[in-house]
């Protein structure tokens, strides 16, 4: 069920109705509406994911309850390890078994042994690498003392499965979403009129940039071979705006719809393509994630504290890690390597501190073009089904000998084109606008939410109604 | 919160107002234009305009035949109503089109594809949403009706809120009719007589390896009979005619009282084809004489 079909807003009206009208005054009613809803809207996909969910909950659930209440050391290391193994031993087999079992197989043939490969006809659980974390990030802050344990299971279910964000984020901590599962929520117009405005500005992400740039960078990457050097970049260019429109359209959404039932995400983008340096954005890109590994991943791994050469190692291995939690394939892998290596030198160049506000001049432009172009070209990897289709497709921009250009391939393709372009112009004015203001987000006027809603309506990709890519992670 | 939905179903109307005004006046410019066949039909025809035949089809009949070629030889006047991308049940509407749109013909020629000579699937064609300007007229309604699947309905909403088509195929309605107001008179992939031909691309090499094969087929699909009975109706006789094939020849049992000009296999050499299915502009001539040959016995 997407946020943009017509199946999604006959489930969330109901709901919306339902919560803030009998149930208003009503918490657990309120929780326990939010949980059978979530539940309805994640079996949607495969009913049999929920056991998975709830199995994976429930586990969380009384872990942390034994970590809060046991005193001894090296139980409470027992507790947490048993949480983390078992939540990262669901994500492995589900996401990462078959490209285990394939690389182990690929490594003995590389060195002459053929052995066979027994591949797993297994479905990956749609967003189990979102709500996995989730669950992982509670217990291990229960095991730091820094959260009190949940001792409602209701709420606890709820705020794992919550539907908003259940299947792309944004990866909410428990200390920050949890505690407004236990207290009041009271209609705030102004909070619900923000959310309504920017799930709108959401949807026109989504379904103006993302869906009809995915037909022409499908047509693109699908033969890369043919196509002339300007017609790849272009490809690059699109891909980065259909994944931006994508991922960051549906954390819009989420957030949203969140603010409308009275919670608070945090954000999970903040203009991260008007960023001056691979630094500032990975501090504007997925926020939830890169704050996740900062804090469970290279932190503990000894962050900045045991001296620069150390802490350069850390960021590559979180680099490395990040582009494994996209996918079991090497080219995010490799992804996430370039992103690494591209900090690093920028991290040896030397850091510089930056004021968050845009000033339009020569060199902030010169920066943002720089830091977009290698974004761009990392995320040829990102989108290519293997290594070698990356590198035969980098190879195409700058040595390529083929000819034609699929965007003007026939009259459909061009307006398709065009179509991008605007939608990717409009979300580049707005976001410029906002970004001069030192906004965190794009505030829309009453004007501006006539223009977006019409402008999703004349040029949105209906007819291509395609799933959110981070579903598959 | 009632101020919240209050508000939210302001923002709504406002633009779905708005919407529904700028989805007017783009039919408007459609229905006013030639860009699409059925739009052509009504608007390039003169009144009660008769043709001694209309050639109906999908691509394969939009392509094969060069109807010019086959008026002049034959002295006759023609015009090809065939809509690429199409299968029999959309076919037939056009064919009901042309007639209810108050036209006359002798003879339908029918271009039957291999793919609908036994039955058809249910369900909206890939191109149908090109009538939508005439989604008023009962039989374009209804079609849509009966054919259209899904929760929301954008063809068959559209004879009161053209707002859902214009919105769903934008990039097929709405942008065509943004064009058709700076040039109505624009065909889209069609000449005056309705024909479009391919270039002279000649069959890939994998494909003209594929060994030449025999398939037996019965003209059993209802539509066929229904099709018959509607254009005795309107006193013009049915031919249906099967357009030549790469690699297949076509051995066809008739059960119909039409005559059938099968001519799949007609055409053997790789160089008259564009794809198996369609033939190039040099195989348009070969197959437009011999259909002109077999047209001939007819009149």
């Amino acid at each position: 069920m997407l946020f943009n079909s017509i199946e999604f807003f006959l489930f969330v009206i109901p709901i919306f109705l339902i919560y803030w009208f009998p149930l208003s005054k009503n918490i657990k009613g309120q929780n326990l509406l939010l949980l059978v809803g979530s539940y309805f809207f994640y079996g949607w996909w495969d009913w049999r994911f929920l056991f998975l969910i709830a199995f994976s909950s429930i586990l969380d659930y009384f872990i942390g309850k034994n970590l809060e209440s046991e005193t001894a050391e090296r139980k409470r290391k027992i507790w947490l390890w048993l949480s983390v193994l078992v939540n990262l031993g669901l994500l492995g087999f589900f996401k990462y078994f078959n490209f285990f079992i394939t690389s182990f197989s690929e490594a003995f043939t590389f060195f002459g042994y053929t052995i066979p490969v027994y591949r797993l006809d297994i479905i990956l659980p749609v967003g189990i690498s979102f709500y996995t974390f989730q669950t992982m990030s509670y217990t291990l802050d229960i095991y730091r003392r820094k959260i009190k344990a949940s001792h409602d299971v209701i709420s606890f279910m709820a705020f794992v499965s919550f539907f908003p964000q259940l299947v792309a984020g944004p990866i909410e901590r428990a200390s920050h979403l949890l505690p407004q599962f236990n207290s009041v929520r009271n209609f705030n117009y102004s909070w619900a009129i923000s959310g309504a405005k920017i799930f709108v500005w959401g949807m026109f992400k989504k379904i103006v940039i993302a869906d009809n740039a995915a037909i022409l960078v499908e047509g693109i990457f699908s033969k890369y071979g043919e196509q002339s050097s300007l017609t790849l970049i272009m490809g690059s260019i699109l891909f980065s705006f259909q994944i931006y429109g994508d991922f960051s359209g549906y954390s819009d959404m989420a957030v949203g719809l969140s603010r409308m039932l009275g919670f608070d995400l945090i954000s999970n983008f903040k203009f991260p393509y008007l960023s001056r340096n691979i630094s500032a954005f990975w501090k504007h890109w997925h926020i939830s994630l890169s704050t996740w590994f900062r804090d469970y991943l290279y932190i503990p791994l000894g962050g900045n504290r045991l001296g620069k050469k150390r802490a350069m190692v850390n960021i590559f291995i979180v680099f490395l890690v990040s582009g494994f939690w996209h996918g079991a394939n090497w080219t995010f892998i490799v992804w996430g390597m370039i992103h690494g290596l591209v900090y690093l030198f920028y991290l040896i160049a030397g850091e510089k501190k930056e004021d968050d506000t845009l000033v339009l001049s020569f060199s902030t432009l010169g920066n943002i073009l720089v830091t977009f172009s290698l974004v761009s070209l990392a995320f040829i990897f990102f989108r290519s089904p293997s290594i070698h289709d990356s590198m035969g497709y980098l190879s195409g921009i700058f040595v390529g000998k083929g000819e034609s250009s699929f965007l003007l391939g026939n009259s459909r393709q061009m307006i398709m084109t065009i179509i991008s372009c605007i939608g990717i112009l409009i979300l580049m004015a707005y976001e410029i606008a906002s970004k001069r203001k030192n906004l965190i987000e794009v505030k829309l006027s009453k004007y501006d939410l006539v223009f977006i809603g019409l402008c999703t309506l004349f040029l949105g990709a209906f007819k291509n109604h395609l799933d959110f890519v981070y579903f598959q992670f | 919160m009632k101020k919240f939905l209050r508000d939210v179903s302001l923002y709504l109307s406002v633009i779905l107002l708005i919407g529904m005004g700028i989805s007017f006046a783009a039919s408007y410019f459609l229905s006013k234009s030639q860009f699409y066949k059925p739009n052509f039909i009504v608007n390039n025809l003169g009144k009660n305009s008769h043709y001694t035949y209309i050639l109906a089809g999908s691509s394969r009949g939009l392509t094969t035949v060069n109807t010019e070629e086959v008026d002049r030889n034959l002295n006759v006047k023609g015009l090809n109503i065939s809509m690429d991308d199409t299968g029999l049940p959309s076919q037939f509407l056009m064919i009901k089109h042309y007639f209810e749109s108050g036209y006359t013909a002798d003879y339908c020629v029918l271009t039957l594809d291999l793919s609908h000579m036994e039955g058809s699937k249910n369900g909206l064609g890939d191109n149908d949403y090109r009538f939508v300007s005439y989604s008023d007229r009962d039989y374009v309604w209804e079609y849509f009706r009966s054919k259209e699947e899904g929760i929301v309905r954008p063809l068959t909403l559209s004879r009161y809120f053209p707002l859902f088509a214009f919105s769903y195929y934008n990039m097929e309605l709405f942008w065509p009719a943004l064009y058709s107001t700076v040039n109505p008179q624009f065909k889209n992939r069609f000449d005056s007589n309705g024909n479009y031909f391919y270039p002279d691309q000649v069959l890939p090499e994998d494909q003209e390896k594929e060994p030449w094969k025999t398939v037996p087929k019965t003209l059993g699909n209802p539509i066929l009979t229904e099709l018959e009975e509607y254009l005795k109706s309107k006193n013009c006789k049915l031919i249906v005619y099967v357009a030549p094939y790469y690699g297949t020849t076509l051995s066809i049992t008739e059960t119909g009282t039409y005559p059938v000009i099968n001519h799949s296999g007609a055409l053997k050499e790789a160089k008259y084809f564009f794809d198996i299915n369609h033939v190039n502009n040099l195989g348009r001539n070969e197959a437009t004489a011999l259909f002109t040959q077999s047209l001939e016995d007819y009149f």
